[in-house]
């Protein structure tokens, strides 16, 4: 193991951190407001599919020397899931659906869907035609010159990287230092409370579970746009369910979710990059490629009794007039 | 209003169950007019496995091999079906069985992993014939699978450790170097032939070459994940690889973008896959090892409309121009290389050379 192996792991643990970091608010936003998510997966799967056919059909070239293809993909991917999301808040918020089932429907139509809808965009079901164009990798300033091959973490970086982690910034202010953000909150704690104060606990929920969509929507087509450059199926490998682990294990706490998701993207790297590290060097070719879901499973049962999740979460709000 | 179309929802949910289903079957074959001139005799079902129609490599060189067949008259593209994996694989079985209970005379399971289910549900269909690209199911006990001696399935079997021979000694022939690399897919006895191939074809130009060797995992997903794919090529280009061979199946696609990023050469599989990566790609594959599953399939359609079908295993080599490498890459691989290659592969037909199977021996 070199410097280099842990430069080049943290690299692709930059990459993991943005599709769990993304996923996973996403997933904050809708369970603060009450309404658990775990369709994650499959609003994830819809933005590969849906990202990379932005990718594929904008070819026309705005000029400015902006890679104009991927953009579309990422805000294709982004309003897509929005909209498969508008499901699970329709089938949760107004019909009252148990959370669970509705966000394990969105899952499963998720794999039916992608492929129909692979169909239609590519002509094949199962993947598009890879290499297509992807946004100008970039290299971080002065942390790109790290010495002894740690600068590798930071070079060659999809700009969707620091856009995502820049992102704990709004987040954070519109949870905790917005009307709307308390609002929010409340409707995930004490809905009941939150209605006999005169706000309206429905139209809440619909824009957590909403934003959850875009979120995960944009993650997905990041994955398939901006780190494989097509898309195939199967892509997204469980990371909506290690983006809701993070989840737990940050306390719902955007900012604790940054840790959270890198330490899961760091255990993603670990067999890629540093299985000749010392003590993972001991361990059989088998064990080490286990790591990241032994890392999520040991992390979570040291950690889920000292987490609380919203108290309301997941119970229908049953008040009239929404 | 609300609390009436609360009514709906569990038949809601129910609906989507049933599309999501559905969801999984592909279409009827491929394109082009079925043409008044062919085989009505016989229908021809193939079972893709992940990785799926589009993956440049190993699906869609069984699929040139069906197209092939039904542009040659062979069969009637009406009568033929293809119906592809699930992502992790998991309908397989299913999938056979329902081109089985479909009726077809000739179901071909594309990949090693339908030998089992291939072995169990075949004896109960013993009018229609089953091949198994890749397979071992006609391997029986000896494999631990249930059904020995069965007289309608054929294993496809490829000797890749010959093609990847002469990938081997092309690698090291071009870059004339310390290291080289492979990325391999599954861990296992059928990828490590391939890996065998390599480092022995490499050592046999140069004795002193370092061969680095990563795989991708232990199950079939292995074959469908560019990202990890990705990682590990960079791995090896970093530790010094100047040419990686995969043998990755879909996961190849990794290689290929790790290359870009490293501004090195890399050795495709199955298909000749400078002819199918992006144009950024194309001129860093250097060759490709070649694996005439079009041929194989090609030939089993074309023995059943015949009624000549071979149980058993049948094993595609380079005397039997079921592997090779490819030439496209003019301006890397260049004439002097070929003559060489040629020579070689020349001495193995002959037998002058043996071609180990198991990284073991090597």
């Amino acid at each position: 193991m070199t410097l280099e192996d842990v430069g080049r792991a943290v690299q692709i643990a930059l990459v993991y951190f943005t599709i769990l970091y993304l996923t996973g608010l996403g997933g904050l936003f809708s369970e603060r407001s009450g309404i658990v998510n775990i369709g994650l997966e499959g609003l994830m799967i819809i933005g590969t599919v849906t990202g990379s056919y932005g990718t594929h059909l904008f070819t026309i070239d705005l000029g400015w020397g902006v890679p104009w293809g991927p953009i579309a993909g990422l805000v294709l991917g982004l309003v897509a899931g929005l909209l498969f999301s508008s499901v699970h808040a329709a089938a949760t918020v107004t019909f009252r659906v148990d959370h669970i089932v509705s966000g394990v429907v969105i899952n499963l139509v998720a794999i039916g869907l992608a492929r129909f809808l692979s169909q239609i965009f590519f002509g094949q079901a199962t993947q598009s035609d890879p290499g297509q164009p992807h946004l100008v990798p970039f290299d971080v300033p002065l942390l790109a010159d790290l010495p002894g091959g740690l600068g590798r973490a930071f070079q060659s970086m999809s700009p969707v990287v620091p856009v995502a982690a820049l992102l704990v910034v709004p987040a954070t202010f519109a949870l905790y230092r917005t009307r709307w953000g308390l609002r929010l909150r409340s409707a995930g704690e004490n809905p009941e409370a939150t209605r006999s104060l005169g706000v309206r606990v429905s139209p809440l929920r619909y824009q957590g579970v909403l934003l959850s969509g875009a979120l995960a929507g944009l993650s997905g087509a990041f994955l398939s746009v901006e780190v494989v450059y097509n898309w195939r199926e199967g892509q997204t490998l469980g990371l909506g369910f290690i983006a809701l682990a993070s989840l737990i294990l940050s306390n719902w706490n955007p900012v604790r979710l940054m840790g959270a998701a890198f330490l899961f993207g760091f255990a993603q790297a670990i067999p890629l990059r540093l299985s000749d590290a010392p003590l993972i060097r001991e361990l059989p070719p088998q064990f080490i490629r286990m790591t990241p879901y032994v890392v999520t499973i040991v992390v979570l049962a040291g950690f889920v009794g000292r987490v609380r999740p919203p108290a309301a979460a997941g119970s229908a709000y049953e008040g009239g007039a929404g | 209003m609300a609390r009436s179309l609360r009514a709906f929802a569990p038949a809601l949910v129910a609906l989507s169950l049933v599309a999501a289903a559905c969801g999984g079957d592909g279409g009827a074959a491929g394109d082009g007019g079925g043409g008044a001139d062919c085989n009505q005799d016989i229908r021809v079902g193939m079972a893709l496995d992940i990785g799926g129609l589009g993956d440049k490599s190993f699906n869609d060189a069984a699929n040139r091999g069906l197209q092939d067949a039904i542009a040659d008259g062979l069969v009637c593209e009406e009568n033929t079906e293809f119906i592809e994996a699930d992502a992790t694989g998991s309908n397989r079985d299913a999938n056979v069985q329902a081109l089985a209970d479909g009726g077809y005379d000739l179901i071909i399971g594309v990949g090693f992993a339908f030998s089992p289910g291939i072995n169990t549900i075949a004896p109960d269909y013993p009018e229609q014939f089953f091949a198994v690209v890749d397979g071992f199911a006609t391997c029986g006990t000896a494999c631990d699978l249930p059904n020995d001696d069965l007289t309608n399935v054929t294993d496809l079997t490829f000797k890749e450790n010959e093609g990847s021979f002469l990938v081997g000694a092309a690698a090291a022939l071009k870059c004339g170097c310390d290291t080289i690399g492979f990325l391999g897919g599954q861990t296992g006895p059928l990828i490590g032939k391939f890996e065998a191939g390599y480092v022995a074809g490499a050592k046999y130009i140069n004795p002193d070459i370092e061969v680095l060797v990563e795989y991708i995992g232990d199950d079939t997903s292995a074959f469908n994940d560019p990202t990890k794919g990705q990682a590990l090529s960079t791995k090896m280009y970093d530790q010094g690889a100047e040419i990686i061979y995969h043998a990755a199946g879909a996961s190849g696609a990794g290689l290929f973008n790790a290359a870009v990023e490293a501004g090195k050469l890399a050795i495709g599989v199955d298909s000749d896959q400078y002819q199918l990566v992006s144009a950024e790609q194309q001129p860093l594959v250097l060759t490709s090892m070649l694996k005439r599953v079009d041929t194989a399939v090609y030939d089993v359609i074309a023995q059943v409309g015949e009624g000549s079908f071979e149980p058993g295993a049948q094993v595609f080599g380079l005397a039997e121009e079921g592997v090779d490498y490819s030439k496209s890459n003019t301006a890397e691989l260049t004439e002097d290389i070929v003559a060489r290659l040629d020579e070689i592969k020349q001495m193995i037909i002959d037998g002058e050379i043996t071609v180990p199977e198991d990284p073991a021996e090597v």
